[in-house]
């Protein structure tokens, strides 16, 4: 029997896309360095214009809730521009130069026995690494953990259709993402570790043979299916336990580590490498990208035409946000470009009005009523919504992708969410 | 290669505004209204053979009835053109299978017109809240319930004038209803030989039918599952005729239970949309159509039954939530209240003043026509 949650949609004809091995970006032109457009994350910078920079060196921090995180350069270079909105530092421009030089790294010098849990957080801030899968950066999310939970699940399961790096990722470094699961529970004290996986994924193939004679570890075959490898979902399928609405008290129960976030974890702490690259999945290649380098340059090195496209999605065409222009840089946490032409897919009709079929209900993983917050939002309101546990709502689409209204469901629970937060602000 | 050749074998792409999932793997409303006339069709076939082509012509009277009514009550009221869903098609379709090939042809003309009055009166599509064929089929069956004639298989029927009532055959049903036992064998009432309304002589059509639905996720099983086993287990422990155990065999077969149950209990605008609150409705219509028929006025109680339990839909909708939906927030909100033991109710449930950015948005809660282009300000994924 395999683990799965409830709800969800099975994609599984359409997910079986072949990964590509991974290649990486040729020196792009410039990056971008930008803050979260979140309201809360401001950028300080600590470089002047026609400053020479380094590649993995620190060019400035993020400061999110009192948290200072640095934020790194992936590219050798020269600060070109600062840019700012509204009298505040948003972020910076780096031109390359082309000479690759970079940054002197230096791991975590002392045994790696004698690292506690502050030391592990300490490395992971400084590293800059974001918690893939869901929101938020890794130390957060082991510091609200840590001393209460001696689980781990080590998220290996595939996202939406079309986006396959942390597949190719662990197939390709399969020793690294179970090295770096090992570091932290050693440093954690956890004594427990679930790997959930799709039962027909060749991550099962590689992971096994490195965990075979580890009593530690242990494989969960979960289902394929959409949004298996979200947070919530997981912690459903493997210890049957539902979490819902915002603030997770039982997020003691455990915690969710996804590969890339473990591989990136031994990285830093073994040789010092900072978190600035990211595997963008473009068609069935992947490409390790420096954060912040614009979506054409990717698109160009994958050759594919971004001329003549209609929108250009930042993310799978699932979760994605399309982009203003093609010049759009990408973010730490960009998993995938996807292009749509206009010979593609049909533009929308006008949204009918909604004939209540059950479809988004049937989907939802969280077990909420999409159409009904979908329609309270639509009224503005607001406060039902958030009665009817809109805050479950974890934002994966399925209530979009099944509704043959075309309501654009997510959007208007998103919309209910951002006025109630800045309702209660005021 | 291009992604999206790899994943239109079974979804679309679609073209939103900036947000919002870029793909979509479900029929069109149009589709979806397709699919529910495939799956009357063989019962309608069927119908044809037994009683000849009056049954079409009632069906196609039906149809021009509800299409025409559709688009004249949208102009009139909404001042917009019909949308060409095929909601108004298949409403007329379904009164159509609910009267017997011996009704004066008048009475589906009328029937369209009050279906798509009740339809576009409370709202238009997807707001109403009576099953628009169901209405008017109970509308009839009030008004003009000794006008209906039930012919037997095979009886020659006049292509438009009016059917002479000497040729009316006692149904299933009225033997039920007077506490007698049927003329048809239990095998006659399954493969379909028998006097009734158009779409419920076979029941191995409708299931036929209604599989189709259910494999192809157009309606969910619950509905007419729970609808059905209530009906087989109420009539099974109270039968009322003693005769033995195929009392409840006979309750299931005759009459529109099964009908009702696969093909007007589903409509989706009418039921609820939470599993839990479709068992609910599935055992509230099960259980109003044996009360009706063990005591009622009527001659079959299945449509009055879904009918009553169709203002249910949205309150039982509701009930679910509140009994399987997300449970953190409910006890935390009880705990938070009884820590306060200030409830503040009324504040909880008071709307929100519109005070930020109301003109940037235009959204209007009639027919809900118009897309929201919001700002995307998509909330940064580190926050």
């Amino acid at each position: 029997m395999a683990y799965t949650f409830s709800g969800g949609l099975d994609l599984s004809s359409s997910s079986r896309i072949p990964n590509g091995k991974i290649t990486k970006l040729p020196d792009p032109g410039r990056i971008v360095l930008r803050a979260p457009d979140d309201g809360v994350t401001l950028f300080e910078c600590a470089v002047s214009p026609g400053e020479a920079v380094a590649a993995y060196q620190s060019v400035g921090s993020f400061i999110d809730r009192g948290d200072v995180i640095p934020v790194y350069s992936g590219i050798a270079g020269r600060v070109s521009e600062i840019l700012t909105e509204k009298d505040r530092t948003v972020g910076i421009v780096i031109e390359s130069d082309g000479s690759g030089r970079r940054a002197e790294l230096a791991g975590f010098d002392g045994t790696l026995d004698g690292l506690s849990p502050e030391m592990i957080c300490d490395i992971l801030k400084n590293a800059a690494i974001p918690c893939r899968g869901s929101a938020g950066w890794i130390f957060r999310r082991i510091l609200a953990t840590e001393g209460k939970t001696s689980r781990f699940i080590l998220n290996c399961c595939e996202s939406e259709p079309g986006v396959t790096g942390r597949r190719a990722r662990i197939c390709e470094d399969p020793g690294t993402v179970i090295s770096g699961v090992k570091l932290l529970m050693r440093a954690l004290d956890v004594r427990r570790c679930e790997i959930a996986a799709e039962k027909d994924s060749p991550v099962c193939d590689v992971l096994l043979p490195l965990i075979r004679k580890d009593p530690l570890f242990e494989l969960r075959k979960v289902k394929r299916k959409y949004p298996q490898d979200e947070e919530l979902s997981l912690i459903y399928a493997v210890t049957g336990v539902r979490l819902s609405d915002a603030g997770h008290p039982e997020r003691s129960l455990c915690c969710v580590i996804d590969a890339e976030t473990a591989a990136a974890a031994y990285r830093a702490v073994v040789y010092g490498v900072p978190y600035c690259e990211t595997v963008v999945s473009v068609g069935d290649s992947n490409v390790i990208c420096p954060v912040g380098v614009p979506v054409s340059e990717i698109l160009d090195y994958c050759s594919v035409d971004h001329e003549r496209a209609e929108r250009i999605v930042l993310g799978g065409l699932l979760r994605g946000r399309a982009c203003k222009n093609a010049d759009e840089p990408t973010d730490n946490l960009t998993d995938a470009v996807s292009v749509i032409y206009a010979k593609d897919g049909k533009a929308i009709p006008e949204m009918s009005p909604c004939t209540h079929c059950g479809r988004c209900v049937a989907v939802c993983p969280s077990k909420i009523m999409p159409y009904y917050l979908a329609a309270m939002s639509m009224k503005k309101k607001y406060r039902v919504c958030a009665d009817y546990s809109m805050n479950a709502c974890t934002g994966c689409g399925c209530c979009d992708f099944v509704c043959p209204a075309y309501i654009p469901i997510k959007k208007l629970i998103k919309q209910a969410k951002q006025r109630l937060s800045i309702n209660t602000e005021e | 290669m291009n992604i999206n050749k790899l994943l239109k074998r079974d979804m679309t792409v679609i073209k939103r505004g900036r947000s919002g999932p870029f793909i979509s793997g479900s029929p069109s409303i149009r589709g979806i209204m397709l699919h529910v006339a495939a799956a009357v069709t063989p019962a309608l076939i069927w119908a044809v053979y037994l009683f000849g082509l009056r049954v079409l012509i009632i069906t196609g009277i039906s149809v021009a009835s509800c299409v025409a009514s559709d688009a004249l009550l949208t102009l009139l009221i909404y001042k917009k053109p019909l949308i060409s869903d095929l909601t108004a098609v298949i409403s007329g379709l379904m009164l159509a299978l609910t009267l017997p090939a011996a009704t004066p042809l008048w009475i589906p003309a009328a029937g369209g017109f009050a279906a798509m009055l009740i339809k576009q009166l409370s709202g238009g599509p997807g707001n109403n809240f009576l099953n628009p064929a169901l209405f008017a089929r109970t509308l009839i069956m009030l008004i003009f319930g000794r006008m209906m004639i039930y012919t037997a298989p095979g009886v020659q029927l006049p292509l438009f004038g009016n059917v002479d009532p000497s040729l009316a055959s006692e149904t299933a049903m009225t033997a039920l209803n007077d506490g007698r036992f049927p003329n048809e064998s239990v095998f006659e009432l399954l493969y379909g030989k028998c006097a009734g309304n158009i779409g419920e002589i076979s029941a191995l059509l409708i299931l036929l039918g209604g599989v189709f639905l259910i494999i192809r996720g157009i309606i969910s099983y619950k509905i007419p599952v729970s609808f059905a086993l209530t009906v087989v287990l109420i009539t099974y422990l109270f039968p009322r005729i003693d005769i033995d155990s195929s009392y409840a065999v006979y309750s299931i077969l005759s009459g529109g239970v099964l009908f009702a149950a696969f093909f007007m209990a589903t409509d989706h605008a009418t039921s609820p949309c939470t599993g839990l609150g479709q068992i609910f409705f599935g055992i509230g219509c099960g259980g109003l159509t044996v009360l009706f028929r063990y005591t009622g006025v009527f001659y079959d109680g299945a449509y009055p039954a879904v009918l009553i339990m169709n203002e249910l839909a949205r309150p039982l909708d509701l009930l679910a939530f509140r009994i399987n939906g997300p449970s953190k927030k409910k006890k935390t909100a009880k705990k938070q209240k009884n820590d306060k033991k200030t409830p503040d109710t009324a504040e909880e449930t008071a709307e929100i003043p519109e005070t930020i950015e109301s003109d940037e948005e235009n959204v209007d809660d009639g027919l809900k026509t118009e897309i929201i282009e919001l700002d995307d300000a998509e909330d940064g994924k580190n926050g």
